[in-house]
């Protein structure tokens, strides 16, 4: 792939990976955007390589998930003391109001909230799953994992959310 | 294979959810392009100005310090003045009284204490 189909393909898969960034960042924008332009200068620096293995929206995520735990890493003190800061002040990322409806941004933050309530590997397949429509098996590329694995935490994961979602009022 | 209602509900939540995600995101030509010193991190920008701060400080006082009038010298003379005591102005010598000292002479040729036989019980 030549630098300029790279690109392309990035500014293609631009959204779709700043979602699965906030997914790795725990909702956090300014780490997720970070963490995006890390991942985006490792490629296009040629540091991560493309080989066609599996598709580039697959790799491009695995490329990001990477650097998110790299970042986290580096900097679990820095978050740890963001985190206490934003419990103690009740401080919340301001969601965007131009394109989405009051329904839409309540439907969001009911489902964010179950999914905190998910171990970290169920609420990355369902992300990967329900947000970014991949399957199972190339969630599980994306996360390195055996298929059988990532089929186990589905299940367990979609399970948990719908009785979590369920429970007391529909979506 | 037809979706199940369950299935269907989780879906529309994470679409709402891509929805609000996809108003934050940010430019793709904003992430390529370079990002402000210290973006997203205050904790290091704070270190930086606190050091800053530290070594501008350092230098005002050094340079306050050499200006002020004598005082380089008034250290000088701290020990100088040490120096310059009546005592130590001359090299003391056996049988010789330092001027002006109430201490009395040295004398070698003289015994240090009493002698043995004045001493001893008649």
């Amino acid at each position: 792939m030549t630098d300029a189909d790279l690109k392309l393909a990035l500014e293609r898969e631009h959204s779709a990976a700043f979602g699965w960034a906030l997914r790795c960042c725990e909702d956090r924008p300014e780490e997720a955007e970070d963490v995006l332009q890390v991942a985006y200068e490792r490629i296009l620096d040629g540091r991560a390589r493309f080989n066609g293995d599996s598709s580039f929206r697959t790799w491009l995520f695995g490329v990001v998930r990477r650097i998110a735990l790299e970042q986290r890493r580096r900097n679990w003190l820095r978050l740890a003391r963001l985190r206490h800061w934003s419990v103690r002040s009740g401080y919340r990322e301001p969601a965007a109001e131009a394109d989405t409806s009051l329904e839409e941004r309540e439907r969001a933050e009911r489902l964010r909230a179950a999914l905190g309530q998910l171990s970290r590997r169920q609420q990355e397949i369902m992300h990967l799953v329900f947000y970014q429509e991949l399957s199972v098996e190339q969630a599980a590329n994306v996360l390195g994992i055996p298929i059988g694995t990532a089929r186990t935490h589905y299940d367990r994961g979609k399970r948990r959310l719908r009785s979590l979602l369920g429970g007391k009022e529909s979506l | 294979m037809t979706e199940s209602r369950e299935d269907r509900e989780i879906r529309v939540a994470f679409e709402a959810l891509r929805q609000v995600d996809r108003g934050q995101a940010p430019e793709f030509q904003r992430i390529l392009g370079p990002r402000p010193p210290f973006h997203g991190q205050p904790g290091k920008r704070i270190w930086f100005v606190l050091a800053g701060s530290v070594a501008v400080f350092a230098l005002l006082w050094l340079l306050f310090d050499q200006r002020l009038p004598g005082r380089k010298t008034q250290r000088f003379e701290q020990t100088a003045a040490l120096l310059s005591d009546s005592l130590l102005q001359f090299i003391p010598q056996p049988g010789l009284a330092s001027p002006g000292s109430p201490l009395r002479a040295l004398d070698p040729g003289e015994p240090l204490g009493p002698s043995l036989e004045r001493s001893l019980p008649q």
